[in-house]
């Protein structure tokens, strides 16, 4: 049993990490070295995800946010893990983490809400 | 043993093993931290447009002066080793190039110094313009 879910961790962040590979070098693209030195705005964002591709940004934060937030609390829970804590603070971290990363997928969703419907 | 002692044997650690990998471990976690830790202030910057454009633009425009284009630099560097060492950690574990791992360090080190170079390159294209380069661009 808990061999399963150590292994369902170890799996699910590497398959993260694959996914953060991708993503990452398309955001750091879109938002670091694509912009040609324009400051960011609100209108440098929504010229692009309600552009052309709107439908497929939208996916991509949906997969992207997600994928970073696991990828970012399960890496530290991991380290918790190493410095060998008792039973009852590693349940409390973990519910604490799965409720701070449903948190922040919510509250990414609402966040970007705007960039993809409010016109510049 | 308490968690603070446990901490303190990191030297340990290194003292024990001190190989590439243990300090290519030790920064993996240490960069790994870093960016869990800063998609926090990051969702609080971009969730300013949920206050509309003008809200947006105001604490957008907070993060990117000088002093922050320097750190965003810093920032790449800590995403380019973690992400390149990490397809590192993938494959020693899922190919049969274990034995050769200290070479994949290597090679991953190598695209990290190139990645540094051009991200220099394009930053001070963009905002520094050292050596009359870039400058071009009216950005306000």
């Amino acid at each position: 049993m808990r061999t399963k879910r150590g292994l369902w961790a170890w799996l699910l962040q590497r398959i993260t990490a694959l996914m953060l590979t991708v993503f990452l070098f398309m955001h750091v693209q879109a938002l670091h070295f694509g912009t040609g030195g324009r400051m960011i705005d609100f209108s440098l964002v929504t010229e692009r995800l309600q552009g052309a591709y709107a439908g497929w940004w939208s996916l991509f934060y949906l997969l992207f946010v997600p994928a970073c937030l696991f990828h970012g609390l399960n890496g530290l829970y991991g380290i918790l893990l190493d410095y060998a804590p008792s039973a009852g603070f590693r349940k409390a971290v973990l519910v604490l983490f799965w409720v701070v990363g449903l948190g922040m997928c919510v509250f990414g969703y609402f966040g970007i809400r705007n960039l993809f419907l409010v016109p510049a | 043993m308490g968690y603070l002692q446990k901490i303190a044997t990191l030297k340990d650690e290194v003292a024990r093993n001190p190989n590439v990998g243990t300090w290519s471990w030790l920064l993996h976690r240490l960069s790994g931290i870093a960016l869990a830790l800063y998609v926090f202030p990051h969702f609080w910057v971009i969730s300013s447009a949920m206050l509309g454009p003008g809200g947006f633009n105001k604490r957008l425009a907070l993060v990117q002066s000088e002093f922050f284009h320097v750190v965003e630099i810093g920032l790449l560097g800590v995403i380019f080793f973690h992400m390149l060492n990490g397809i590192r950690v993938t494959l020693v574990d899922f190919s049969p190039t274990t034995r050769h791992h200290k070479l994949l360090l290597g090679v991953a080190m190598v695209v990290f110094l190139g990645a540094m170079l051009y991200t220099l390159y394009v930053f001070n294209i963009h905002y520094f313009h050292l050596f009359g380069m870039g400058g071009t661009h009216a950005h306000s």
